[in-house]
């Protein structure tokens, strides 16, 4: 017998647990989680539990497929199908300059690979149009922070949560979507610190917080500057924290100045009192902690939500020291290490600028090319340039588009006009279904590399078994696609090499190499290989200086109810699947655990529509309908309704609104306007 | 203690009686199981945390059921052995316990009253333990404070399962835990008085105190203040205590359709 206990990271959230894969000649047998380590401390949730149930299941892609004539997928080699995209992608760039070819890199995928997609997009193909999920989650925290703070990470670390005399958690289910940083929350608020929820659905943290404000969808800016107005009449603020450590705070004051408790009530629809109790609370904690997510970030006014969020921790100096801070949770395993990388459309890794001529000259000297300084196209650009006919060719890694961006209908029509669609991915997924091409990859439990968790925590995965069929790594693969375009500096024989390039060209990595991640991780910034890692950002000085205020003013969203469409639909995650399900739903005890989507309604609207528990119901908005069954619930408040987005059967982003941030360019997934009637005949 | 393991662990792979030794090991900055084999550097072997071995080799008995193995196990993981060998879901034959004595911190940390291994062959083992679990104080019981704190703790489930998966002795093929039946699937907290009890229940004639479900529970919930409650009242009322005799049937191994349990304790004599 053969027995292995494999030291790895959590394929699932950005929390970044660590545990041990059971393999038993050759095959997953089970999950334990590390006791020593940090993070998990010998817990994980259900879904790192089951990681390793989907690794070997049937589904799995297991040879390259081509599409036939016959309009069929058929299985081929590994050489017919990496020639013909080679020749057909050189055909298209040849033809159509590389600006006609869009890559999608991934966030599930390690840094390395992360590294080689956008090495390959701008080396190679030549264009920036590279981007990844990042942008339907926290494009806007990455634009909003960095401007603000000069650095559009977490600021503090997952272990120093508890330490929090205050805790302000708004945007975020974070029990559901980061359960052991949700569990730190709560350990918490048990040992006596104070809880403050803000979010317009009820979440496991909402009913046990101390003051639970539900907002109306989108009006986010509008509670947090009314805080502000709060905390500045009573003289709550840190007055020395201002003046030393941060600017354009007189230039924000007289915006404040309008939102009173009053104003913010009639946009928020939060009592004025329950208001300023809140903002009381959280001014005058020693330690206040700010936790937020996609309820903040995935709106068209995204970036200014980040700011506002930002302003109330300069505002009150919680900022640099433990137990404070603005704390972005990062939703994938990997989405930190993904933009770290630059598998975005503006920066290259560590977020130099492609607009930046000094940064471009370094990375042409770095690969040997001339990089182009054409601004990239975003996702949900890269999809109306399809369908507008510019975009010819797409390279998909791991991404699975058809479920997870909006206006699915619009992104089906988008890719099924492209000359050619290359998907590499673990599953079919909706996406590769459509693809001329599908590659096979290797899952996260065949395979090396790093992932960086959302306390920029940069951490190993080692291989635990050999990838099933004939899959291969992924950055192999990218090796492979740049090789048959004739490129060099692709011939890397492990990720261990990639990651060696990597630190030259990336100054907050400068520090980081496999053998030091073998002791454990280290988080970023880590300039130098003698550097500890930093576990709190902009300790004495901000990463940009000093701190910067921003005034901002609340903007409604861009689609309202109206009498077509009368109730605000919002979207998001569960405990017990991930983003579009290809992993989860295929996972026993997860399906078990819910085997389909639902919508959410409130008892009074339901009784309003005529609808019952578990009857379905057609939802509809301006872009689309599915049938779903009713979830009858006061979760959610009158008039608004929640659909998970894992489930293609009763996909949420048929209905969402493709509408964008103007700097982030995020899509406003949480706020869409929509219809529910019941279904003739559903029972 | 290591170094004397290690000499121990050394001598078993010679004999070459077992295919190999499941213990600890400290190697990538973390400690886990490791299957040892005869050859092996021994240097990496620890003896701490504790990890949940038994449940390793149920997997062993699983995919490689006639392999015959050694193991590093405490006290309460040898009993763990005995409780999953009436459920036959290892086999004591294909299993060499080399026993372990926790250290007088260990046992007093975990609150310990059972005591060391049969056959120990590393450390010594610890006298004077305590007669009997002390539990925590929890609320009166008859004016409905005890329910409350109950539903407290309880409330900060995260519904990980990390209680049954990391638990030697949960070894049941389907889990009424996670029945629909029972329980509503999805919901978060799970209902109180369904989710947690199974367990409870299905513990009272099982559970060993390795504490590893308390370890697991990332929200520290104080899950074996029921368990060790529960266990108390078998052994009073069927005198049956746990790990102890291979040979002793559980009085709960039965169903509703199989012989009720009064004719099972006639039968035994009891
Ligand atoms: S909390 Fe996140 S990282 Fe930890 S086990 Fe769950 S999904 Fe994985
Ligand atoms: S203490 Fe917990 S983990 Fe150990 S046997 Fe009892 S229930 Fe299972
Ligand atoms: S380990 Fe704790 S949180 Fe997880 S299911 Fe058990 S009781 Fe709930």
């Amino acid at each position: 017998m053969e027995y292995k206990s494999v030291l790895t990271t959590c394929p699932y959230c950005g929390c970044g647990c660590n545990m041990f894969l059971q393999v038993i000649d050759g095959h997953l047998v089970g999950t334990l989680p590390s006791k020593t380590h940090e993070i998990s401390r010998g817990s994980l949730c259900i879904k790192g539990w089951n990681s390793h149930e989907w690794v070997e299941s049937p589904d799995r892609l297991r040879t390259p497929l081509i599409r036939g004539e016959d309009g069929e997928l058929h299985p081929a080699s590994w050489d017919e199908a990496l020639d013909l995209i080679g020749s057909r992608l050189q055909a298209i760039i040849d033809d159509h300059g590389g600006d006609a070819v869009g890559l999608l890199s991934s966030a599930r995928c390690t840094n390395e690979e992360n590294y080689l997609m956008q090495k390959l997009a701008r080396a190679v193909v030549g264009t920036n149009n590279i981007d990844h999920c990042a942008r339907l989650c926290h494009a806007s925290t990455v634009a909003g922070l960095a401007g603000t703070l000069g650095s559009g990470a977490m600021t503090n670390s997952t272990p120093d949560i508890p330490l929090a005399d205050c805790i302000l958690v708004t945007g975020s289910n974070t029990v559901e979507q980061h359960p052991l940083i949700g569990s730190r929350v709560i350990l918490a608020k048990e040992r006596g610190a104070k809880l403050i929820v803000v979010d317009p659905r009820e979440t496991p943290l909402s009913t046990m917080a101390d003051i639970w404000l539900h907002q109306r969808p989108g009006t986010d800016v509008a509670w947090l500057n009314a805080m502000m107005h709060v905390i500045l009449r009573e003289g709550l603020e840190d007055s020395e924290f201002i003046e030393a450590r941060t600017e354009g705070f007189e230039e924000m004051r007289p915006v404040l100045d309008r939102y009173t408790p009053q104003v913010s009530e009639e946009i928020t629809g939060i009592p004025a009192a329950e208001l300023e109790a809140a903002a009381r609370m959280y001014a005058s904690a020693d330690k206040g902690c700010i936790l937020y997510s996609m309820g903040i970030t995935q709106h068209t006014n995204g970036t200014d939500n980040v700011k506002s969020v930002a302003n109330l921790a300069l505002l009150t100096g919680n900022m640099g020291r433990k137990g404070t801070g603005v704390n972005p949770l990062r939703g994938q395993n990997n989405v930190q290490g993904a933009c770290d990388m630059g598998a975005l459309y503006n920066v290259f890794p560590g977020y130099q600028k492609v607009a930046d001529e000094a940064a471009r000259a370094k990375f042409d000297e770095a690969w040997g090319v001339t990089c182009s300084d054409v601004t990239g196209l975003t996702v949900v650009e890269m999809m109306h340039a399809a369908h507008d006919g510019k975009m010819k060719g797409m390279l998909i890694l791991g991404e699975n588009p058809m479920l997870s961006d909006p206006d699915i209908n619009h992104v089906r029509e988008a890719l099924s006009t492209l000359d050619l669609l290359v998907v590499i991915d673990i599953f079919l997924s909706e996406t590769a279904a459509m693809a001329d091409i599908v590659l096979p990859a290797a899952s996260w439990a065949e395979r090396e590399g790093t992932f960086t968790a959302t306390d920029r925590r940069v951490q190993r995965i080692r291989k635990a078994i050999e990838p099933v069929g004939e899959s291969r790594p992924d950055w192999r693969i990218i090796c492979d696609i740049a090789g048959r375009l004739g490129a060099e500096g692709f011939d890397f024989q492990s990720p261990v090499h990639i990651m060696e390039e990597v630190v030259t060209v990336t100054p907050q990595y400068g520090g980081i190499d496999y053998e030091r991640l073998e002791e454990g991780g280290l988080q970023w910034p880590c300039p130098s290989p003698d550097h500890p890692g930093t576990p709190i950002l902009h300790v004495d000085k901000f990463t940009r200086g000093l701190g910067l205020f921003s005034a901002v003013e609340h903007q409604e969203p861009n689609e309202l109810p109206d009498d077509e469409y009368p109730m605000t639909l919002t979207t998001g995650r569960m405990m017990f699947h991930y983003h579009t399900g290809t992993q989860t739903r295929r996972t026993p005890a997860l399906d078990q655990e819910v085997p389909t989507g639902y919508v959410e309604l409130n008892p009074e609207d339901a009784k309003r529509l005529g609808v019952n528990d578990g009857q379905m119901v057609e939802v509809k908005s301006r872009r689309g309908k599915i049938h779903i069954p009713a979830e009858v619930t006061e979760k959610v408040q009158p008039g608004v309704v929640f659909i998970p987005f894992h489930f293609a059967e009763c996909a949420a982003n048929l209905l969402t609104n493709p509408a964008l941030d103007p700097v982030a360019k995020i899509p406003e997934f949480k706020v869409c306007a929509v219809s529910v009637e019941p279904v003739k005949g559903g029972a | 203690m290591s170094e004397e393991a290690r000499g121990v662990v050394a001598e078993v792979l010679a004999k070459g009686e077992v295919d190999g030794v499941l213990g600890l090991r400290e190697d990538e900055g973390a400690v886990g199981p490791h299957y040892f084999r005869k050859g092996d550097d021994l240097d990496s072997l620890v003896l701490s945390p504790k990890y949940a071995l038994p449940l390793v080799l149920r997997w062993f008995r699983l995919h490689s059921p006639d392999t015959r193995v050694g193991a590093v196990l405490r006290g309460c993981e040898e009993r763990a052995l005995v409780e999953l060998s009436k459920r036959r879901q290892v086999d004591l034959e294909m299993i060499e316990v080399i026993g372990l004595a926790c250290t007088a911190e260990e046992a007093k940390e975990c609150g310990c009253v059972n005591g060391s291994p049969t056959n120990v062959m590393i450390g010594t083992p610890t006298e004077g333990l305590p007669e009997r679990r002390e539990f925590l104080a929890l609320p009166d019981a008859d004016d409905g404070a005890r329910l409350d704190y109950w539903k407290a703790q309880y409330s900060k489930c995260i519904k990980c399962y990390g209680c049954k998966n990391v638990c030697p002795v949960c070894a049941c093929e389907v889990c009424m835990m996670a029945d629909h039946g029972w329980v509503r699937g999805g919901s978060l907290p799970p209902k109180f008085a369904t989710f947690h009890l199974i367990k409870a229940y299905h513990m009272a004639d099982r559970c060993i105190e390795c504490r590893e479900c308390e370890a697991a529970c990332p929200v520290s919930i104080p899950l074996t203040e029921m368990y060790g409650r529960l266990l108390r009242d078998v052994e009073r009322r069927f005198d049956y205590v746990t790990g102890a005799d291979p040979e002793q049937r559980p009085p709960l191994l039965t169903t509703l359709m199989d012989e009720p349990i009064l004719e099972e304790e006639e039968e035994g004599g009891g």
